[in-house]
């Protein structure tokens, strides 16, 4: 595999404001309930002893969303499980459900960002391709282009990684163990993130 | 659908868990509670005969559903717990263990369990079956190249293992008691095609032979004796001599059964607060109108479909185009319908070459298909067979003619193969 093309997401820039998921079944004219993109709102938080006046309890919490479509990933589980075959891997490391062969069992559901989504008019699972329509066009993929706070980006990991030094590949709460698929998912963790550790993402 | 019903699963395979799904999907909003004997989420069996066996292959990967689609579903999960009876009267789950669970719909999804083979020394180390992860994780433990595996048994499970084992560099037989490799599920064409494919890869094939006993050395198996008194060396045996349906939980209950939980085309077994799925099942299909017992993941997924539509007062009919697969090396050998019945075969391709396909016709409609590496094809397959449609044998058996050529009159009705 010479290439792999993945998502960029600033976590601390993301307001969770959907536009992104708007835009991209906006231009894959989705169903209700099929979406490509979705958008995680984490909260967390506790009560902890206030350190200022000893017996009071105070409130510690925190918010953050995560815009997340397919990653990509380097070990698809999706591709594994398909029985006939249906999900491949590019040279350009895009996973691609193909829907002339897809039978529709859904077993690909497996996937822990639950990336593949079944649209049950078609009969078949659909899943963001990275807007593999615009190839060679220059243009930004849809989510990309329509997000207001330029959280996202998507292009060779590699080439975003070297661009943001601080970014983590995939394992950001409350995503799924990035050790699992490799997910090629960059994030720059929100400043109150839990960072999971995995295995690197090494681009083979 | 708001409800305070409690609906019981009782099973951590295909059929349990896909039901689970389903039901949230009919709209069922009360209680679902998964009871699996297996202490891991409910997991994709189709690696451990193949990728797991020759890699690191762990339970992580292996997942059907993760653990937050289960907490999202509010599908509670009861693991490793071993379920020791069903109280109709009294609508009562018994668990090993734990307090009784009271249910008002029950699924039975117990699936089967590999049969073990009833010959002398069958109790040494050694000897394996596939079903579960710990089996794999067994089994994996003995691989290693130069290693001499015997394989009782030429269908999937066996065949799917051979290659794997003889790609990691293990000393591979195959013993069959047929005269040929899938004889149960496959063409003699396509028999011939994997016979080949396997002894250029150095697969031993012992067809038509029988295993009658097993020789051992401390406690350890070394050798398979057959019929004909040869004496196959081995350090390793794996017994894939097919799949014996787990219904004996069924069967005390005093549901009726017959060689497996008998239900009706929408799963509803002889108790009408119950339903079964899977391979533990007989049905009655729509489509062959005869009751049949099919062990695969799709009949699986199917029934799981008609079962929870059915639990949910929903009435959904069994009349599913059943399909199978099998992966082998790097071939995909894809089967869509069942042949019984077929007046004529045609044959479309080279069968020397993966591509080529096999078609069953009764009176020019298409009954089955199954093909090598041709996933388009198989899909056009099952939309035929689904749709009742005619074709050209002629036509069909020219791969010069694209298949669209072959069919006999336009069908409105073509659909998709996975849908009922």
């Amino acid at each position: 595999m010479t290439k792999q093309l993945g998502f960029y997401l600033d976590a601390e820039a993301c307001n969770g404001c959907a536009v992104c998921l708007v835009a991209c079944k906006d231009k894959y004219d989705n169903p209700v309930g099929v979406n490509f993109r979705k958008v995680i709102h984490h909260t967390m938080g506790s009560w902890e002893q206030d350190a200022a006046s000893p017996g009071f309890m105070v409130p510690q919490i925190s918010a953050y969303s995560l815009s997340i479509a397919c990653n990509h990933c380097v070990t698809p589980v999706c591709l594994e499980a398909c029985p006939v075959a249906a999900i491949s891997k590019r040279d350009d490391g895009r996973v691609l459900i193909d829907p002339e062969v897809c039978v529709g069992c859904r077993l690909c559901q497996c996937c822990p960002y639950d990336a593949p989504q079944f649209n049950e008019a078609l009969g078949v699972m659909t899943m963001c391709d990275g807007c593999v329509d615009l190839e060679g066009t220059g243009e930004e993929q849809a989510c990309v282009a329509a997000c207001p706070q330029r959280a996202l980006e998507f292009g060779d990991i590699e080439e975003l990684r070297a661009k943001h030094g601080d970014a983590v590949l995939g394992g950001v709460e409350p995503l799924a163990d990035p050790a699992i698929t490799q997910p090629s998912l960059l994030v720059t963790p929100h400043r109150h993130s839990t960072v999971l550790t995995g295995r690197t993402n090494a681009v083979e | 659908m708001l409800s305070n019903e409690t609906f019981v699963l009782i099973g951590g395979g295909y059929a349990s868990s896909r039901t689970a799904d389903c039901l949230r999907q009919e709209g069922f909003d009360g209680r679902i509670v998964l009871v699996s004997e297996e202490p891991h989420l409910p997991y994709s069996r189709p690696p451990l005969c193949k990728k797991g066996l020759v890699s690191q292959l762990d339970i992580t990967r292996l997942p059907l559903r993760h653990a937050a689609f289960y907490e999202r579903s509010r599908i509670e999960l009861m693991l490793g717990k071993h379920v020791t009876g069903i109280d109709r009267a009294a609508r009562r789950v018994r668990i090993e263990g734990e307090a009784s669970l009271d249910y008002d719909k029950l699924l039975i999804g117990t699936g089967g369990r590999p049969r073990r083979l009833p010959i002398p020394g069958n109790e040494l180390a050694g000897i394996h079956v596939i079903r579960t992860y710990e089996d794999m994780v067994a089994m994996r433990a003995g691989f290693a190249p130069g290693a001499r595996l015997a394989i009782i048994g030429a269908g999937y499970i066996g065949l799917e293992t051979a290659a794997s084992a003889v790609g990691a560099g293990l000393d591979v037989t195959v013993i069959e008691l047929s005269a040929r490799l899938m004889s149960r599920v496959a063409a003699p064409v396509t028999s011939e095609f994997f016979a080949r494919y396997h002894l250029d890869h150095g697969v031993k094939l012992m067809l038509h032979r029988s295993a009658q006993g097993f020789e051992g050395v401390d406690g350890r198996v070394a050798a398979v004796l057959l019929d004909d008194g040869t004496r196959v060396a081995a350090d390793l045996v794996l017994v894939a001599a097919g799949n014996i349906p787990e219904f004996s939980l069924a069967a005390e209950a005093g549901l009726t059964c017959e060689g497996g939980i008998v239900v009706d085309d929408r799963c509803r077994t002889s108790d009408p607060l119950i339903f079964a799925a899977g391979d533990c099942t007989r049905h009655p299909s729509v489509r062959y109108g005869r009751r049949i017992q099919l062990e695969s993941v799709d009949n699986a997924l199917e029934q799981a479909r008609v079962a929870a539509a059915g639990m949910c007062g929903r009435k959904v009919r069994h009349a599913h185009v059943p399909w199978f697969w099998s992966d082998q090396y790097n071939l995909k050998l894809q089967i869509v319908g069942l042949a019984d019945g077929f007046d004529e075969i045609v044959v479309r391709g080279d069968p020397d070459k993966p591509g080529y396909s096999i078609w069953y016709l009764r009176e020019s409609e298409v009954l089955c298909m199954e093909t090598v590496n041709n996933p388009r094809e198989f899909m056009q397959a099952g939309r035929w067979i689904g749709a009742h449609a005619k074709v050209d044998a002629r036509i069909l058996r020219d791969a010069g003619h694209e298949l669209d050529e072959a069919v006999i009159g336009k069908n409105e009705l073509l659909e998709p193969v996975a849908r009922g």
